[in-house]
């Protein structure tokens, strides 16, 4: 049985420094480190990505792993989340998750729409549980935004709003950074113009439902 | 800022007049003083990690470790676990040393008190020497 909700909020930030923030992948393990404190790369095709996050449990080093996608400019999709080891009790046996997460900016341009529609297939008996496991899966994404939006509006303080230029830099790791640079390498603050196509809501985005 | 007041194996903070963090860090009998911004990307040192075995001072955001007494740029330990991610690229470059350095604060010790920015002067009190 499918239960599908949507998570939709704004962020104080440009779409160019929330789309950078998530794929500035350096920080999920120190900034986030309450979710997820081990992160590693399993496998890469093109864009995406199969990463294993792991937190003790314990003594026992447990956690899983999932396929993350980027969509340019401005969209990640989540999906095939499996348990780590496999033998571990978990949802994720019996449950299918898929996240879709897109930033469009609002209407005058100077914050961000975070847009996730979060998609949920499970056995009948676990249906009842739906509202709990909604509940749950969005207090964690509202704490992991809250906790990168602390960090952008610092970031904002000090460098100025909108400033991405310390994400361009060469030597600088992005998750997906040319196609980053190719959408957003022209802004440098909030009244910047993107090279690329900009973000759009859903409802105007190409091939989407 | 007091100079009992600074611990030897522990991360100081002094908040400044100007609102701004100082990070105080005694080792082997000399103060170290930085300002409190990573050169990285801006997080606040103030939370940073201090390990006085090593002498390194790890930030919050990103993990990046820096020298507990010339504040230079050590390591970035994403390096190991993005691995398999981090190709050169058009807009990419790896294994190039970035020449982060967190900022020196200059200090000076006068009457049991560490005073920050300038010397202390007879009517003057420097920033951050209010107790």
């Amino acid at each position: 049985m499918i239960h599908e909700f949507k998570l939709i909020y704004e962020l104080d930030t440009t779409v160019a420094c929330a789309v950078a923030a998530y794929l500035d992948a350096e920080h999920y393990v120190y900034l986030h480190n309450k979710y997820s404190p081990k992160y590693e790369v399993l496998e890469r095709e093109g864009r995406r990505i199969r990463i294993a996050q792991k937190w003790l449990l314990g003594n026992l080093v447990v956690g899983q792993s999932l396929w993350t996608e980027y969509e340019p400019p401005a969209r990640f999709i989540n999906y095939e989340v499996s348990p780590s080891p496999s033998w571990l009790p978990s949802i994720h046996h019996v449950m299918k998750t898929r996240t879709d997460l897109r930033y469009y900016p609002t209407a005058d341009g100077k914050r961000t729409v975070s847009d996730l529609t979060v998609t949920l297939d499970m056995p009948f008996w676990l249906y009842p549980a739906r509202g709990i496991l909604e509940e749950r899966l969005s207090t964690l994404k509202k704490e992991k935004d809250q906790e990168d939006v602390e960090m952008l509006l610092r970031r904002d303080k000090i460098f100025g709003r909108g400033n991405i230029k310390g994400y361009l830099q060469d030597h600088q790791f992005m998750l997906h950074k040319d196609d980053f640079v190719k959408h957003f390498g022209g802004e440098t603050s909030d009244a910047g113009a993107a090279s690329g196509p900009r973000p759009r809501p859903p409802a105007e985005a190409s091939g989407e439902s | 800022m007091p100079l009992a007041e600074i611990r030897e194996g522990a991360l100081n903070v002094k908040v400044l007049r100007s609102g701004r963090k100082a990070i105080v860090i005694r080792r082997g009998g000399r103060i170290h003083a930085f300002g409190e911004v990573c050169p990285h990307m801006g997080a606040d040192l103030a939370e940073a990690t201090y390990c006085a075995r090593e002498g390194t001072l790890q930030c919050r955001w990103h993990g990046y470790f820096f020298g507990a007494e010339d504040g230079r740029f050590l390591r970035n330990p994403n390096e190991e676990t993005m691995a398999l991610l981090r190709a050169p690229t058009r807009h990419f470059v790896p294994n190039t040393t970035p020449r982060y350095r967190l900022s020196l604060l200059p200090t000076t010790e006068s009457d049991g008190r560490l005073f920050f920015g300038r010397e202390p002067e007879p009517d003057a009190v420097a920033e951050g020497g209010l107790p």
